[in-house]
This record gives structure tokens, C-alpha cells and sequence, in this order.
């Protein structure tokens, strides 16, 4: 029976062959905006590569302090005291650890070219949690980093441009003008992976009075997902029991917060603000996806109905020798459903041609980076197409599937539908 | 004949609500991006009030670790002293200038508030610490009285000043009402807690934080003690620009190794621009705006021209009989057209009358989209005139192209082979 429809669904679609191109273009358009919100929000948020934890990862991003007394607040990194005495060994979390990037002068003794480069400061377990391929070395444990060598792990490109051929392993590099060690190097992470990507990485001990600095996000790994109240709770007590030591201050951690959220969550100044925020951005996909739908549903439908009228003999016909309701209206919407599905495979193919022309813009990441294979084709993504694609099809042909399958026979047969 | 035309468009109804539909969704839309694109065009096309180009930011950093070798300077003027001349004799460099708080684009600003003593008022404004040369290296325009001298640093409280769009200062009365204090009018600030008058010396144009921001009203203060942590800000003169940034610091990084401190960076305030407008998420925007304007008119045009197509088809021995009664080709395109129009029309102003009520609402605010600022630019009614406009002719020009192909089939029929359809 399918194979029926389908065959009709092309000879339809070959007869005339404007209104077609028509319909399959707009379909396509519609596809590929959505896919490429889609596709890039999925590139943001997916467990691959460099970060295949981000699932279950948690983000401390900021501390904020209010002073009851005098009425005043301040809010800024998580400090290195305040993650130390309060949130470093929480009891929830399988790994708990630090991460923050800047940027850093690199130079070599004795050489006087300078690059300006990103440098991440980490904690041991970041090693643990995020995966890294290294090329040669093995990254610091939790001993360097209460001993606060000064080490540091390059990655291959930065290794090249500063090393130019030579061994990096082994050598010494000045990082605004400190010398480091170079214990390890590792293969070059895309940028799409915003907490592993860096030039190189050290850890946040070896920078000197890191005691009285910010020590940046805080990152909990846990379990499974059933554990996040657990979690918030420790982080809440950890909170009150601060308070307590503290007169007249209130202190607020902001998180923890998941990966799609944290950070939407880092512009907020309170807790609260940032659930807002976060409900806001929402809306907004929710209304974008909504016109991008209904447009071109509208379109089509006028489009559809505008058909449906020729056909009106053809339909009364098949009523006459009694086809039912329901077997015109599935026709119809799946005849309609070979258009849309058209549609997606072409809007799909151009939305990964946007998102590569303008992954700045859809991932904030710079022109030059380059973008996983793995990432932009993945189940929910070809999940996603089928869906758009069924929720296309149903917005803009039920109506018109609708009606032809309530024609009055006689009526359809002598062309009187008005 | 527009009255003939309502008549054919009722006829349709079925298929004319469809488009009558998407028109108004689409007018809709387009109206508020039209809104948003003419503030931010009519905002872009005020000055700033700084001149950034062939302007620069020389960022020194501290070494962390540092002991002073035997017989290095340690004195801190002569250390800045010695900054200042090295800079300055470098090829192309221009002036340079301190300051805090103050330059644009660089990410930091102070606001405060400052009495007014006749009507004990106080008026909030952006606070700038700066060296006299800084309005040379932003080429400020002085309206009126004069810029620091030597002696405004040392000495007295003397401070430069600069106002709103209207040339006023802002505060809010009693009532929480937004009032406004001429320049002109007024001679010194009064501070209670150091008990002690500003007297106002000298007036500079206004200036916004950044192209898309409001005229905010601003206070100069002498820069009394410079450091090499403040900002540092140079002009460069325009045929000595090309590559600067990269040439100087790689010329000039052992000569500012001075003391503790050392070259960090040098950045074109262009640039920092750039950084700050991608912070700001105006680009995001506009990159948005253009994108879902596009798609939309795609759309209005696709839906237009299949409509048309199905509806010229069906009309094809209506059209056949027009022309055989005597209408010229001329007249029934002219029909068509007009149709499109004043379905256009109807979709118009019911478009509208949503558009108005939804602005007047937190409806924007609410999911997050892009807002014009229209305090911010100093627009009023006119701009609803404006974007009523704009939209209209937009939306009509689409859809006479969308409708001009199936309006060129269907007179292109024979008659005769029209009629014979029936």
C-alpha cells in the first residue's frame, strides 16, 4: 500500500514540477534553519571527544558575598581559601577539580620572540575527567599539585611554534617570564570543547600567591544524574556552614549548574537571576523554533489546499469505490511526508554547510577551528531531523489532509467543493 | 476598480486567508527587526564622541617575581619618566595619555554621585580620572572654558565635564521624575564627605560607553598619580599605522622592560571594539536579524508564488474572458498586482495594531529577544511611521516579484484556448 502512495507521491511530484521545487524549497529552508540551531546547540552540549563526561559534569562558576551589615556584595571567582576549606571534598561527586583560562606571555631563555598564548590552570583529577591523547609525558598528580611545581603540558601546535622542530619534552619555557617545565604533550583539541581546549595547561598551585587568587570554575564529576540533589544540598551546607564562621556575611555559590546552563548562569549576580535567565533563553529557542515552523507551515498549507483542489475528482472517486477517512487522510499526509523528508535531507546537508561558514557566529569558537566529524552527525541529530520533518508535515498538511478526507462524494465528483 | 478588486479577493477567501495569514505573522516580525535595525543604524550614525582611529592601548604587566639589580631605578616618577620618552620617541607615536575609568572599549567604568549645591540635588554620572592629554589622543572637541594644566593636577579640584544628548546632567527629583540640568547653568559640584567644592573649569563633547549605548553625562577628573597599571592610551599618526601594533612590541619589548615591569600587550582600540561589540552580543543579534528576515522573505515569496500560480491557473478562463472583452495584458497584470497590494494592505493594519500593543508590553523582554533602545537615540512616535513604512514597501516589492511570474503565464494564454477549457 505504502508503495502505492509512494509511487503516486513521485508522479505527483514530477507533474508540476514548479509548485514541487517549490514546496521541496521551502521545506529545505525551514530544515536547515531548525537543523542548524539544532545541530550547533547539540555540538555545545554532547558527551564526545575531548569532554565525554559533560553529561554528568556540574560547574561551580562564581562565589558572591553579601554583607548584611553595610548592604553591600561582591561576586567573583570561586577563591582558592573558600574551594579549599568548603568545596573541595565534598562527599557526593566521583571527581572534584578546578580549571580557569587566561592568557599568558610564552618566550624561551635565551630567544626573544615572544607568543601570546591561552593557558589553562588545572587541577589533578581535570586528567582524569576530560580525554586528553597524549603524545609523550603523563600529566601531574595530586602530589605535584600540592607541591606546586612548576609544570607545564603543551599542546602539538604550541609545542611546533614555540619549539620549532626541536624536542619540546624535557625543556624549559617562561610563561610571563617564570620558567616551566615541560613534562608532557598532548594532541591539539578542537575548540568546540570549551572546558578541555587550551594552548597548554599548568597547574593552578604553580602560579605564585595562588592562595589569595581566584581558582576559576570548579567542576564535579558525579556518578549518575540521580546524585545532583545530593550534591546541591552539600553545596547549600557548605554555604551555611561559611555564614556561621562568618559574621554578618551570606555567601552564595553559583551552581551547580549543568553544561547547557552554566554559562547563561555566569552573567546572573544571584541564584535566582540566573534560574531567570536561563527560563528566558529558553523561551526565546521556543518562540524562534515556533516561527520557524509556523511560517513555513502556513506556506505550504495554502500550497497543499491549492492541490487538494485539483484533486478533488481523483478523491471522490476513490471515496466513490469506498475508500475510508482515514485511509484518504494517511494518504495525503504521507504523500506530503516524501516532499517534507525531501526537504530534510537537502535542509539538513545545507545547515552543516552554514554552521561551517559560520561556526563563529552558531559556536562561538574562531573561523580557523576545526569541527569533529563525530559531532555533527549523531543520533539525536538524524532523531531530530525525522522529527522536524513528521512535525512539518503534520502543521502544514493536517488541515488539508483533514478536509479532503471529509469531501462529500457527490459533491467532489462534479467539482463542487466551494 | 479597487472595489472590484475586494470583491475578487472575498471570492478567494480560502486561499487568500492562508497568505492574509503569513503576511500578518511575517509584517509582524519584520516590523520589530525594523526597529531594532533602525536603532541600530540611527545610533550607529552618532558619534561616540571619542575618535578611536590610530588609537592604541599599551598594556604593561608586574613581574611576579622580582628583585631590583644593583643600581636599576626604583624611583617611580623617574620609572615612568622613562616610559613616557621611550614611547614617545618611537616613530608615529603621536601623544599618549593616562587614565583610569576612562578610555572607551576597555572594559572598565566608575559611576558615582556628585552634589549640586544651589538645589542640593544630587546627579549621578560616569567618572573618568584622566591626564590632559587624553582628549588629544580621542581628538574630544572642548565646547567651552579649558582642559587641565599642570597645576589642576597638583592643586586644586578643578574638574572637566560633559553632558547628556541635550547637553544637560541627569537627576531624579522627589517624585522619582527624570529631570534635567543644563550645563551652561551650572559652576561647581559639591562632594559632603571630603567637604569640598569641584568647580567645573571646562566642557567636552559628549560621549556614549559605545556606539549603541545612550549619551551618558560625565565627570573629568585630573589623573594626580600615574602608574603603569592604569590605562595606557597612544595616538599613532595615520601613515605610520599600518602593522603598529605587531612592530612596536617587537621593537620596543626591551626597551619598556622596565623595572618590575614589562610589555604585555598592544592592542588597537578598533580591535577591542570588535571584542567588546561580540561580548555585547549586537553581532549575535544583527547576524540573527538578517538571518530570520531572509528566511522569512523567502518564504512570503515561495508562498506567493505558488498561490498565485494555483490561482492564475484556475482563473484561466476568468483572465481568458477579460482579455477577449477587451482588457489589455497591462490590465489584468495590473490586477493581480493590485490584488497582492491591498491584501498586503488588509494584513498591514491588522499587523499593526498586534506590533503596537505587543511593544507596548514586556512580551519582548520576556523571551529574550533583541529590544531597541529607543530612549537611547532620542526616537519618538515617528519611528512607528518608520517602520510602518519600511516594512510595507519591503514586504510589497517582494511580493510583486513573487507574483509577477504567474501573472506573465496567465496572460501569456491564447484567449481563445482559455475559454475553450470550460
Amino acid at each position: 500500500m505504502l508503495r502505492i502512495y509512494y509511487k503516486q507521491a513521485i508522479e505527483m511530484l514530477k507533474q508540476n514540477k514548479f509548485i514541487s521545487a517549490i514546496a521541496v524549497i521551502g521545506t529545505a529552508l525551514a530544515i536547515m534553519m531548525i537543523m542548524a540551531i539544532i545541530v550547533s546547540d547539540n555540538i555545545k552540549i554532547i558527551s564526545l571527544g575531548a569532554e565525554p563526561n559533560r553529561y554528568r559534569t556540574y560547574y561551580v562558576t562564581r562565589a558572591v558575598e553579601r554583607d548584611t551589615v553595610k548592604g553591600s556584595w561582591g561576586s567573583g571567582l570561586v577563591s582558592y581559601e573558600r574551594y579549599r576549606d568548603y568545596l573541595a571534598d565534598l562527599q557526593t561527586p566521583e571527581y572534584t577539580t578546578v580549571t580557569s583560562w587566561s592568557s599568558v606571555s610564552v618566550s624561551r631563555e635565551g630567544h626573544s620572540e615572544t607568543l601570546n598564548l591561552g593557558m589553562r590552570t588545572t587541577g589533578a583529577d581535570y586528567w582524569k575527567i576530560y580525554s586528553f591523547r597524549f603524545v609523550e609525558g603523563k600529566p601531574w598528580g595530586e602530589e605535584e599539585v600540592q607541591s606546586g611545581v612548576k609544570q607545564v603540558i603543551l599542546s602539538e601546535s604550541t609545542a611546533r611554534e614555540v619549539f620549532k622542530g626541536e624536542k619540546a619534552l624535557g625543556q624549559e619555557v617562561l610563561l610571563n617570564s617564570v620558567p616551566y617545565h615541560v613534562v608532557a604533550i598532548v594532541e591539539d583539541v578542537s575548540k568546540i570543547y570549551d572546558m578541555a581546549n587550551s594552548d597548554l595547561w599548568i597547574p593552578y598551585s604553580s602560579i605564585d600567591g595562588y592562595q589569595q587568587r581566584g581558582v576559576g570554575t570548579l567542576l564535579y564529576i558525579l556518578k549518575n544524574n540521580e546524585d545532583l540533589p545530593a550534591l546541591d544540598r552539600e553545596i547549600r551546607e557548605a554555604e551555611k556552614r561559611y555564614d556561621a564562621q562568618h559574621e554578618n556575611k551570606v555567601l552564595t555559590f553559583r551552581g551547580p549548574a549543568k553544561h547547557a546552563d552554566y554559562r547563561l548562569s555566569e552573567q546572573a549576580s544571584e541564584n535566582e537571576r540566573a534560574i531567570e535567565i536561563i527560563r528566558v533563553a529558553r523561551r526565546k529557542s521556543l518562540f524562534i523554533f515556533l516561527i520557524l515552523l509556523l511560517v513555513p507551515a502556513i506556506n505550504l498549507s495554502g500550497l497543499s489546499l491549492s492541490r487538494m483542489r485539483k484533486r478533488t475528482e481523483e478523491i471522490g472517486v476513490r471515496k466513490a469505490f469506498g475508500a475510508k477517512r482515514h485511509v484518504i487522510l494517511i494518504q495525503v499526509l504521507f504523500e506530503n511526508l516524501i516532499t517534507s523528508l525531501l526537504g530534510g535531507v537537502i535542509g539538513l546537508l545545507l545547515s552543516y554547510g552554514i554552521i561551517y561558514r559560520m561556526k563563529h557566529w552558531l559556536l562561538g569558537v574562531s573561523e580557523d577551528s576545526f569541527i569533529p566529524f563525530n559531532a555533527l552527525i549523531s543520533w539525536p541529530v538524524l532523531l531530530s531531523v525525522v522529527v522536524v520533518c513528521i512535525l512539518l508535515n503534520l502543521l502544514s498538511a493536517g488541515i488539508p489532509a483533514y478536509r479532503a478526507s471529509r469531501m462529500n462524494i457527490v459533491n467532489s465528483l462534479t467539482q463542487n467543493d466551494k | 476598480m479597487i472595489r472590484h478588486i475586494c470583491k475578487i479577493i472575498w471570492n478567494e477567501r480560502k486561499a487568500n486567508g492562508w497568505i492574509l495569514v503569513e503576511f500578518i505573522v511575517v509584517f509582524c516580525i519584520l516590523w520589530f527587526c525594523c526597529d531594532y535595525l533602525s536603532y541600530i543604524v540611527r545610533s550607529n550614525s552618532e558619534p561616540v564622541g571619542f575618535d578611536i582611529d590610530h588609537t592604541y592601548q599599551i598594556q604593561m604587566s608586574r613581574k611576579t617575581q622580582y628583585e631590583p639589580q644593583e643600581g636599576e631605578e626604583t624611583d617611580h616618577n623617574a620609572l615612568i619618566q622613562t616610559f613616557v620618552n621611550r614611547v614617545k620617541q618611537y616613530p608615529g607615536v603621536e601623544n599618549i595619555a593616562f587614565s583610569n575609568a576612562a578610555a572607551p572599549y576597555l572594559g572598565s567604568l566608575s559611576r558615582s554621585s556628585m552634589q549640586y549645591l544651589p538645589d542640593s540635588i544630587w546627579i549621578g554620572a560616569r567618572i573618568r580620572y584622566v591626564t590632559s592629554e587624553f582628549f588629544d589622543v580621542f581628538k574630544m572637541k572642548l565646547e567651552s572654558g579649558r582642559i587641565f594644566n599642570w597645576e589642576d593636577k597638583a592643586e586644586s579640584w578643578n574638574v572637566i565635564v560633559s553632558g547628556n544628548r541635550n547637553g544637560c546632567f541627569e537627576y531624579t527629583d522627589e517624585d522619582k521624575k527624570k529631570m534635567e540640568l543644563p550645563l551652561s547653568k551650572m559652576k561647581a559640584f559639591y562632594n559632603d564627605y571630603e567637604k569640598r567644592e569641584y568647580p567645573i573649569i571646562g566642557v567636552v563633547n559628549p560621549t556614549k560607553e559605545g556606539s549603541y549605548s545612550y549619551y551618558d553625562p560625565g565627570i573629568y577628573y585630573p589623573l594626580s598619580q600615574v602608574d603603569l597599571n592604569d590605562e595606557i592610551v597612544i595616538r599613532v599618526s595615520p601613515h605610520a599605522d599600518k602593522d603598529f601594533a605587531e612592530r612596536f612590541t617587537k621593537e620596543m619589548r626591551e626597551q619598556l622592560d622596565l623595572g618590575p615591569y614589562f610589555l604585555s600587550s598592544v592592542i588597537s582600540l578598533q580591535k577591542r571594539k570588535e571584542m567588546i561589540l561580540n561580548y555585547s552580543g549586537i553581532t549575535g543579534n544583527l547576524n540573527s536579524i538578517y538571518a530570520i528576515s531572509s528566511f522569512l522573505v523567502i518564504n512570503i515569496f515561495l508562498g506567493l508564488i505558488g498561490t498565485f500560480w494555483y490561482r492564475v491557473q484556475s482563473r484561466r478562463s476568468e483572465i481568458g474572458t477579460r482579455i477577449s472583452m477587451g482588457a489589455s495584458k497591462k490590465n489584468v497584470k495590473r490586477m493581480l498586482f493590485g490584488e497582492t497590494l491591498i491584501l498586503l494592505f488588509i494584513a498591514s493594519f491588522v499587523a499593526v495594531n498586534i506590533c503596537l500593543n505587543i511593544a507596548q508590553t514586556d512580551f519582548l523582554e520576556a523571551i529574550g529577544l533583541p529590544e531597541s533602545q529607543r530612549d537611547y537615540i532620542g526616537a519618538g512616535i515617528e519611528q512607528d511611521f518608520i517602520n510602518y513604512f519600511v516594512t510595507y514597501l519591503f514586504l510589497a516589492v517582494v511580493s510583486l516579484f513573487a507574483v509577477w511570474y504567474p501573472a506573465r503565464q496567465a496572460v501569456s494564454v491564447p484567449p481563445a484556448e482559455a475559454l475553450r477549457e470550460e
